[in-house]
């Protein structure tokens, strides 16, 4: 049992583990801080993925829509498939960039609650997130690595120096926080 | 009866006789008795007076001395060392009415400060985060131990027998927090 002044010691000692901890379950907390496997980093970036491929239908019904609106239907043409990907492709690269130097999170990573980080444990500068960034999307195939590397590390983050760590909760605990 | 005192006047010749009351004759009341009664009232008296004023005299030396005296004993012995030796205090709190005593004690209050304390509401909203909470950690869980498995088959495969070596990063988790 704890009591205030205790409690209160033991704060201002820095000693009081985090609360956030608290609503991370228990089996999860020893894996806080630990660098992430295959499948929770693939449904990650499948949930990247998909937000990418939505924004994208979503800006081409809207642009869609527009040309309707302005012009008759018979002169808009569908922009060529390899267009459509490369906008796709820019779109991702500008997300995970700026997601990974901003937050460590994109949104795949926030649900499935893990963080980018650099060698040090902090936050990816712009030009290495933006290196990682393109680097993940010319060669994806690099994430499998996670499963033979003794270290949890894709292709990329071997080279780059960079890990994927588990962090459930999002403000507390959170090295970019303290910076 | 005349007195002897007074002689007759010779010049007028006339004779002066004086009169007195007889005394109450000592048959009527016996004179022991009430001279017994009067001494018996006489020490009701004085008991009384002694009562009063001595035991009054009394308690108010007693009222001085005795705070006096208890105070310099009370310095001189440990009590609350002689209470912890001697008394059972958990006995006392055993027969303590405990329900009156927390009616007196604010419990709202301390409810809110330990609210405050500990800053609920920013484990509350930590802990829900705008989504689903449950459900988040549940597909979290489902793919950790799905990484474990297919890291495990993986490190059979390849007889690696060390294990992984998956540690933060320095610095990330090193600030004693995990």
């Amino acid at each position: 049992m704890t009591s205030f002044e205790k409690f209160r010691q033991q704060l201002a000692a820095g000693e009081v583990r985090d609360l956030a901890q608290v609503t991370i379950p228990e089996k999860a907390k020893s894996k806080q801080g630990q660098r992430s496997g295959i499948v929770t980093r693939a449904i990650a970036v499948a949930i990247d993925i998909s937000v990418t491929i939505v924004v994208m239908l979503t800006n081409y019904g809207l642009l869609w829509l527009f040309l309707l609106l302005i012009a008759p239907i018979h002169l808009f043409e569908m922009p060529d498939a390899s267009w459509f990907f490369f906008a796709g492709f820019v779109l991702l690269w500008a997300y995970w960039t700026a997601a990974w130097a901003l937050s460590g999170r994109t949104l795949g990573n926030h649900l499935m609650g893990l963080q980018v980080v650099d060698y040090k444990g902090k936050r990816l500068s712009w030009p290495l997130s933006a290196l990682r960034s393109i680097f993940s999307m010319v060669f994806p195939i690099g994430l499998i690595w996670v499963v033979v590397s003794p270290t949890n590390r894709s292709l990329q983050d071997t080279i780059l120096r960079t890990s994927v760590v588990h962090n459930w909760s999002v403000t507390l605990n959170d090295p970019f926080v303290r910076e | 009866m005349t007195t002897p005192g007074e002689q007759p006047d010779e010049g007028t010749g006339q004779e002066v006789v004086l009169v007195v009351n007889q005394v109450p004759s000592a048959g009527a009341t016996n004179p022991i008795s009430e001279l017994v009664g009067l001494a018996a009232g006489l020490v009701g008296a004085v008991a009384s007076v002694i009562d009063q004023t001595v035991i009054a005299g009394v308690n108010a030396a007693l009222d001085r001395v005795v705070p006096i005296a208890v105070n310099v004993v009370v310095d001189r012995i440990d009590l609350t060392k002689i209470v912890l030796e001697r008394v059972d205090i958990d006995a006392i709190v055993a027969r303590a009415n405990m329900d009156k005593i927390i009616d007196r004690v604010p419990m709202v209050e301390i409810a809110n400060y330990i609210i405050d304390e500990i800053d609920l509401p920013k484990i509350i909203r930590e802990s829900t985060g705008g989504i689903a909470v449950d459900a988040v950690n549940a597909a979290r869980l489902q793919s950790l131990s799905l990484d474990e498995f297919i890291n495990k088959i993986a490190d059979s495969i390849i007889f690696r027998r060390k294990g992984r070596k998956v540690e933060s990063p320095a610095g990330a988790y090193s600030e004693g927090d995990v």
